[in-house]
């Protein structure tokens, strides 16, 4: 009877062990409690991988920012390294100080519900996710690592090993609708990223969430951005598009109506943030 | 059903304890601890009613395995509230008329004592206590006593030297 | 009187803030069961089997209970209609049919989840309006499902309205609210020889005593039940919770039992506040004075009656609100519905009547072109009127002087409110709204003993349910008429044990009531005192004073005796111990118990039928201002600051005063604009946790809550002047909140709550009524 709790302490031991169908990750721990609670997981090995060698942190190297999935969302928050970002503000925003306290970067990805917070930024920011199980190593596209709530191309025997954030020129933001002014779950998310050169938008990117089976990237509402200089009918236009592409349905936390009449202020909100984040990087 | 042993300190004194798969923190505690102030109030980590220190972060003890606690130093309100700077939060919520039913208090005394102990040399604004605190829920007080007493005990602690 | 009015130190403070106190949950009793509820998945259906064999075979368990297994008999506040396992039919999602324990809670969840419920689905109805009709699905028996109605009549309406200026209408509707209480219910129930003890997340334990002896057959004397430190309960711990659950299983295993109340089961089982419909029509003349009034309310009890049998005639008495209406009819049904049983909530009917009392008048006022802050001003009840039961107002009203301090501040709150920012693009508004409500003198008891070292024990089974009153205001009451300090006062709370019979603590009654049997009885402890004194003084009992623990003569009778400085201080003034020594052994143990219930007053002029609820005992006025911030974009409203003026008579404990205030104006916020238990297709509660079922956080709570007490009116009858307090602050804010969204959008919705999505689709409509100002 092997073991129920065990604590890999390499990337190789944990690989080993999610061998086994039964093994379960457990990184922060804040959605995966509740799961098995409620018989929702009912792996028989937990593989606590909070102190396994190389899966938290964040470094940067060679042009790409590497964060430790089992990163907590607090020290990612604090990172002396990473300015205010579109997922840093995704991670302030998850629960309270306790939640943020466990729950990881890693964890909000692979539990993957639709509004999720850090997803969006992660998504504009063109981030990366490298799995890895015993047969190999591959690097997934966030925007394709998401198939469905609570869905992902990360395989039962694989964990999240790294996310990698190219650096990006520009500055990013997200900001969310909610009824509360905190410890409320997304009802509307969008996250920007723009790159501004001479006053003219050159480069960027939007994804919405909460409204739709995964976090959606909008390219209509990038292109509305690129060549502007983010001005008043830049911003209804893009807007525009993040009200087409979103699916929002109607569910306990808010009706599709009233998120897609919520998202045109929110996305020209997160707009002029993320363009107010470039200026101020610039000056 | 198989249990492990787990080590770890709780208030500075260190325990060893058999731990079953699924057992929490919060029952570990609560159970083979004896230290009943740490509250159940919901079990899904939304009311900080169970909040404690692991390695000096505020947690919700309701979504902690007690296996996760190997190694771990753990504070509850018991501990804490013997502390020099926890019996100024202590004093100032009771003076501020900040606890009416008291159940959320100890989890609220906790989180506060974090939020002191890792900025020390300052007195927090409200906005950065509610920022911290977002996560206690109280239904008696309306906030506002929790507010005015963490940031007089805040001042306290600064002028006692105390954290 | 040292203490009564001014800063009191809660005495129970430390001991919770640390922890150290012991709430319901944290009694281990030795060999203790644990035990679950088996729930009914379906709003309803008749039970056609339930197969515990798989259950019972469950390692850990102990015992399996259904149905059949206990006593048939059925409970309840008011209509005996429920049962402690649903034996034959289940009436909402979430009915218990089978009870499992064992020697672990993870054993009992395991068995749990082994029971099999065969279910045969019957119709089911959710909606209000449709359970109301007559031809709605029954939800008990072959019976339409109106429990009980009641009516309140008075004059003539029907030639009021008909030669009236002008009638207007008005409509509002509902929603559910949770009590939202930190504390989980427990239960925990112990067999004794004879009968049973019970310990209970209970905010009135006789009331659980009485049930549960009735419904197991033993004395009343014989059944104990202990209320601990209560971690908060606003009426929804009032209920007998899952006492008759625990006790069924303690008698039938012989062993002490507990039960605790997981959270989601507590949201969607236990039991809300009701969601209602109110309509109103008054009858006016030019001037804005109401001539008449009918009003027809409904209130959704859920599938069991619970409170809503008492509830009906408080709505009812409340549908005139603090105005004088010469005819009026009102009638009130209490309604079954196969949803969660519906109970008591801080000022039961209060939030949603005010709401549709100060709507109603705002809409006579628009459809009349006048001020509403002077319709008002006409209509108010005045001293020498009768309310609405005809119950006299004997003393000056108060409403108007409470409505005039909220304008003045609201005034102030305009004129210094910053200019509309670029950044800041919201709509600011002001509103307020008004109310009176009742400080209810029910049965209360309280005992004093004095003790050898002059110390006193004051024994009453008030609950302490966080208000200050029992814990400390109290004792502090006691003391300060013993003549003795704070810390020489013992109490014994919470327990039948301890204490003779206490109506609980609800209905904002614990300090007007158990303080008045306190005051009763420490008068009497008094007399006795100053009789034993008189003998070893030798004077007379009038001239006698305690204070500072002795028991002396005082200053004018010492100057008439001509005791002087120098003369041995034992002829004029003798320690308090001493002097109960003496009395003890003279003539007995100085000991009294106080016994109070308002007397009622006499009600004149109205036909009542059905009205269990028709005075408001020592009333009470009220009026609340607030600044609101409306975003038009995406609906959310967000208080800014807030005034609530209350005149409450007396007050004993300014801070303990104040913080009750602060805590009900940020319980009514969330009424009005976040809170609502949501219910879908199949009656399944959709939010049962904290995340989706959102109350005020430390991060929504105003900017202000100001807070003015009117003490010019002490009551006649209430311990030094006092009143009650505890629920007007909670039914104010969605009436004061409305009243701002209506004058920034012209009009407001008749629909609570406030939430965003509403409210985006109101302010969208008013604008394209060009309503706005």
């Amino acid at each position: 009877m092997h073991d129920t709790y065990v604590r890999p302490s390499t990337i190789g031991e944990a690989i080993k062990l999610m061998e086994n169908s039964d093994a379960s990750v457990l990184a922060g721990g804040t959605d995966l409690v509740s799961m098995r609670a409620h018989g929702l997981d009912k792996g028989d090995c937990l593989v606590d991988l909070k102190h396994t060698e190389g899966l938290s942190g964040v470094s940067s190297d060679n042009g790409e920012i590497r964060i430790g999935p089992c990163t907590c969302l607090d020290d990612l928050i604090s990172d002396a390294g990473l300015c205010a970002n579109a997922v840093t503000d995704g991670a302030a925003l998850v629960g309270g100080w306790q939640t943020r306290s466990r729950a990881t970067l890693g964890g909000n990805i692979c539990r993957a519900s639709p509004g999720a917070d850090t997803l969006c930024g992660l998504l504009v920011l063109d981030a990366k996710f490298v799995l890895i199980s015993s047969a190999g190593q591959r690097t997934i596209d966030a925007a394709d690592f998401f198939t469905g709530p609570g869905k992902t191309l990360l395989l039962s025997n694989e964990i999240l090993k790294q996310i990698i954030v190219p650096e990006h020129p520009g500055s990013s933001a997200y900001a969310r609708f909610t009824y509360r002014n905190a410890m409320d779950l997304s009802v509307a998310g969008v996250a920007v990223y723009l790159e501004m050169r001479d006053g003219l938008c050159v480069d960027a990117s939007v994804a919405v969430g909460a409204c739709g089976p995964t976090p959606l990237c909008v390219p209509d509402a990038a292109r509305a951005l690129i060549g502007t200089t983010v001005n008043e009918s830049a911003l209804q236009a893009a807007s525009e598009a993040v009200v087409s592409a979103a699916q929002p349905i109607d569910d306990v936390r808010g009706t599709r109506r009233h998120r897609l009449h919520v998202l045109p202020t929110l996305t020209q909100q997160v707009i002029q943030l993320a363009h107010q984040r470039s200026v101020d990087a610039k000056a | 059903m198989k249990e492990s042993k787990v080590e770890f300190t709780v208030n500075g004194e260190a325990r060893c304890l058999g731990v079953a798969q699924d057992v929490l923190l919060l029952d570990l505690i609560r159970g083979n601890l004896d230290l009943t102030g740490t509250k159940l109030g919901c079990g899904t980590g939304d009311c900080g009613a169970c909040t404690v220190l692991i390695d000096g972060r505020p947690v919700n003890a309701c979504l902690v395995y007690g296996a996760e606690c190997e190694g771990s130093e753990i504070e509850t309100i018991e501990g804490i509230s013997q502390s020099r700077a926890g019996i100024a939060i202590v004093d100032e919520m009771i003076g501020a008329d900040a606890v009416q039913c008291g159940f959320c208090t100890p989890g609220v005394i906790v989180t506060a004592y974090a939020l002191l102990k890792l900025n020390p040399g300052q007195v927090p604004d409200d906005s950065q206590i509610k920022k911290a605190l977002a996560g206690n829920l109280c239904r008696c007080t309306g906030y506002l006593p929790i507010i005015n007493a963490v940031r007089s005990a805040a001042a306290k602690i600064l002028e006692d030297d105390v954290i | 009187m040292n203490g009564i009015g001014s800063k009191m130190i809660r005495r129970d403070a430390r001991v919770r803030a640390t922890g150290e106190v012991k709430y319901t949950e944290d009694f281990v009793i030795p060999g203790m069961l644990h035990a679950v509820l088996v729930r009914s998945p379906l709003a309803s259906a008749r039970i056609v089997k339930i197969d515990t064999t798989a259950a019972k075979e469950s390692d850990g368990v102990v015992c399996v209970l259904t149905g059949i297994d206990i006593t048939d008999r059925c409970y309840g506040s008011y209509l005996k209609d429920q049962q402690i396992l649903a034996s034959d039919v289940v009436r909402f999602v979430g009915d218990p049919v089978a009870m499992i324990a064992a020697t672990s809670l993870a054993a009992a969840k395991i068995a749990a989840a082994l029971v099999q419920v065969e279910l045969d689905p019957l119709p089911r109805v959710f909606d209000l309006v449709e359970a109301s009709s007559k031809d709605s699905p029954s939800v008990h028996g072959n019976k339409d499902n109106i429990i009980d109605t009641v009516e309140i009549s008075r004059g003539d309406v029907k030639t009021a309205f008909a030669g009236a200026h002008a009638v207007v209408t008005t409509a509002v509707e509902t929603h559910r609210v949770y009590q939202g209480y930190l504390e989980p219910r427990v239960a925990i129930a112990m067999p004794k020889t004879p009968g049973l003890s019970i310990i209970l997340t209970t905010q009135q334990p006789y009331g659980v005593r009485l049930e549960i002896a009735q419904l197991f057959d033993i004395p009343i004397g014989d059944v104990e039940v202990l209320a601990p430190a209560l971690g908060g309960g606003f009426g929804g711990k009032l209920h007998l919770g899952l006492a008759p659950q625990v006790a069924a299983m303690a008698l039938a295993t012989g062993s002490p039992v507990r039960i605790v109340c997981e959270r989601s089961e507590d949201f969607s089982t236990a039991n809300p506040r009701e969601n209602s419909i109110v309509e109103l029509s008054s009858a006016v003349d030019t001037g804005g004075n109401i001539l008449a009034r009918t009003c027809n309310i409904l209130l959704d009890a859920g599938a069991y009656a619970y409170d809503t049998p008492i509830l009906n005639s408080m709505a009812a008495f409340y549908g005139t609100g603090p105005y004088g209406i010469d005819s009026i009819n009102i009638k009130a049904h209490a309604v079954y519905s196969n949803t969660c049983p519906t109970g008591s909530f801080r000022g039961p009917t209060g939030p949603q009547m005010v709401f549709a009392v100060e709507t109603h008048i705002d809409e006579i006022a628009k459809k009349l072109n006048m001020d509403s802050t002077e319709v008002r001003r006409r209509n108010f009840i005045r001293k020498g009127e009768r309310g609405p039961t005809g119950d006299l107002m004997p003393n000056e009203t108060t409403v108007e002087k409470c409505m005039d301090a909220v304008l003045e501040r609201l005034d102030t709150f305009r004129a210094d409110a910053p200019a509309r920012s670029s950044s800041d693009k919201r709509l600011r508004g002001y509103g307020y709204a008004c109310a009176w409500w009742s400080t209810l003198g029910t049965p209360s008891s309280a005992s004093i003993e004095m003790h050898e070292d002059g110390s006193a024990t004051l024994s009453t089974g008030g609950t302490e349910i966080g208000t200050g009153t029992i814990s400390t205001t109290l004792p502090e009451i006691v003391a300060s008429e013993l003549g003795i300090s704070l810390d020489r006062i013992a109490l014994r709370s919470g327990s039948t044990r301890d204490a003779p019979f206490e109506s609980g603590s609800r209905g904002s009654r614990t300090l007007y009531a158990t303080g008045n049997a306190a005051l009763i009885a420490v008068r009497e402890v008094v007399a006795q005192i100053k009789a034993e004194a008189s003998l070893l003084l030798n004077a007379s009992p009038e001239d006698i004073v305690l204070r500072n623990a002795r028991v002396e003569l005082s200053g004018l009778a010492r100057q008439s005796t001509g005791a002087n400085e120098s003369a041995d201080r034992s002829t004029f003034s003798l320690p308090l111990a001493e002097v109960v020594v003496s009395a003890k052994m003279r003539s007995g143990p100085v000991v009294a118990t106080g016994r109070y219930r308002a007397p009622l007053t006499k009600l004149q002029g109205s036909t009542l039928d059905n009205a269990r609820f028709a005075r408001l005992g020592d009333a009470t006025f009220h009026c609340h201002g607030v600044e609101i911030a409306l975003d038009e974009q995406t609906g959310v409203v967000e208080v800014l600051r807030y005034i609530a003026v209350h005149e409450v008579g007396k007050i004993l404990n300014p801070v303990g005063a104040r913080s009750q205030v602060e805590g009900g104006i940020v319980q009514g916020i969330g009424y009005a604009l976040t809170e609502n238990l949501q219910i879908d297709e199949n009656g399944v509660v959709l939010n049962d946790n904290f995340h989706d079922y959102r109350m005020l956080t430390i991060a929504d709570t105003p900017q202000s809550i100001e807070t003015v007490f009117i003490e010019s009116h002490e009551s006649a009858t209430g311990p030094f002047g006092a009143k009650g307090l505890g629920e007007p602050p909670i039914i104010l804010p969605a009436a004061a909140i409305g009243s701002a969204i209506r004058e920034i959008l012209g009009s407001q919705p008749m629909k609570l709550p406030f939430d965003p999505a509403s409210i985006a689709d109101f302010a969208e409509a008013s604008r394209k009524r060009g309503l706005q100002g």
